[in-house]
């Protein structure tokens, strides 16, 4: 069984590295004539200078059914090409794709193709970050006008108030806490929630209650 | 002689009110003229081509719909009414588009039938393996040259017959 990666920059450089130590044969296809001399001289791996949705280059593969085929090129459909010229004609089992456009999963997966949802991924990463975003505009636009303050404070590892709940903080009139963000959550926050290290609290406050906020949480 | 039998079918068609529509994607050599012709003998077309230059090429007589944008993006099938269509054609220059808009085409919006330029002559198989009724360039080429060939040599055959008599 080898791996065979296609296409790509620089992760193939680092997923090939890593195979190559666990004892794999690695096969690398690549257009890019400079990358591929860069690689052969710096990975273990077998280098092929070429475009990998022409047949004649994979042929040079010797690909097996067991084989594992990694497409990492940035055109879904070039990697859907590729995945199915190696289904067709040596009957790869498993074709693994970088799928740029999250909307065509729906066509890899009529054909058994698995697919990487990088966009995606990224998606769920930032989207507290801007909802959280959404959220305090908001609630600036809100409190500007009413002499208020909106506060965004991260919670360190060695936070005094870490580890302890809303309740036991005895926050004084005019300032609450509003929302906490917490890895890829938003949590609108109770007397019993618990505040944990590397969390963000965002806070409104009474514009004359803005310092002891801030003396408050950042302890 | 082909062009004639497709409008009698198109005949046959709308005396039961029915309008065929087809899509055709890549305003290319190939694609302009398939669009003009399918529009001009009555058929339902829309043209797609990523490039606003290469419809800008239609003639003026072209009696379709024209899309720019990337028909390998769902949202340019949608503005195509990909679901509602009875075929599709494939003609761009590039093999990988034609087989993705192919089969998004046939396994997404349920086109029942499927038309592809295949540009590279090797990758001919796996087109028609998926389903995908082919025209390439080169093997049309080559069977009309053969074809031409065999009846010059049936010729030739006949007139040395004839000369031996």
């Amino acid at each position: 069984m080898k791996v065979i990666i296609i296409g790509g920059e620089r992760v193939p450089y680092f997923l090939a590295k890593k195979l190559v130590a666990q004892g794999y044969i690695v096969y690398f296809v690549n257009k890019n004539r400079e990358l591929c001399e860069e690689y052969s001289r710096t990975l273990g791996a077998e280098i092929i200078n070429g475009d990998g949705t022409d047949k004649a280059i994979l042929d040079q593969l010797q690909i097996e059914p067991d084989d594992i085929i990694v497409l990492l090129t940035e055109r879904d459909r070039k990697n859907f090409f590729i995945a199915r010229l190696v289904q067709e004609y040596y009957n790869v089992k498993n074709v693994v794709t970088l799928l740029n456009n999250t909307e065509n999963e729906d066509l890899f997966e009529k054909f058994g193709i698995r697919t990487l949802k990088v966009t995606d991924l990224i998606m769920s990463n930032i989207e507290p970050l801007l909802f959280e975003n959404e959220v305090v505009a908001a609630l600036e636009d809100e409190a500007n006008t009413k002499g208020a303050s909106v506060l965004r404070i991260d919670i360190d590892w060695d936070s005094k108030i870490a580890r302890k709940n809303i309740r036991e903080l005895s926050i004084p009139e005019g300032i609450i806490v509003v929302g906490i963000v917490r890895g890829d959550k938003f949590l609108i926050p109770r007397g019993e929630t618990i505040i944990e290290p590397g969390d963000k609290l965002i806070i409104v406050c009474n514009e004359d209650k803005k310092a002891q906020a801030i003396e408050m949480f950042s302890l | 002689m082909l062009t004639k039998k497709v409008t009698e079918e198109v005949k046959n068609l709308r005396s039961i009110n029915y309008k065929f529509y087809v899509i055709v994607v890549g305003c290319g050599k190939i694609g302009l003229e398939v669009a003009s012709r399918l529009s001009h003998i009555g058929f339902n077309v829309t043209i797609i081509d990523k490039n606003p230059d290469s419809i800008s090429r239609l003639p003026e007589d072209y009696g379709g719909f024209v899309i720019v944008g990337d028909a390998t993006e769902r949202e340019t099938m949608e503005r195509a009414k990909a679901s509602k269509a009875d075929m599709l054609i494939a003609t761009t220059e590039d093999d990988t588009t034609n087989y993705f808009v192919s089969l998004v085409g046939a396994k997404i919006y349920g086109i029942p039938s499927i038309i592809s330029l295949v540009n590279n002559r090797e990758n001919v198989q796996l087109f028609e393996r998926s389903g995908i009724n082919i025209i390439s360039p080169i093997n049309l080429a080559v069977e009309s040259f053969e074809r031409s060939i065999l009846e010059g040599l049936e010729h030739s055959i006949d007139y040395m017959a004839g000369d031996r008599k």
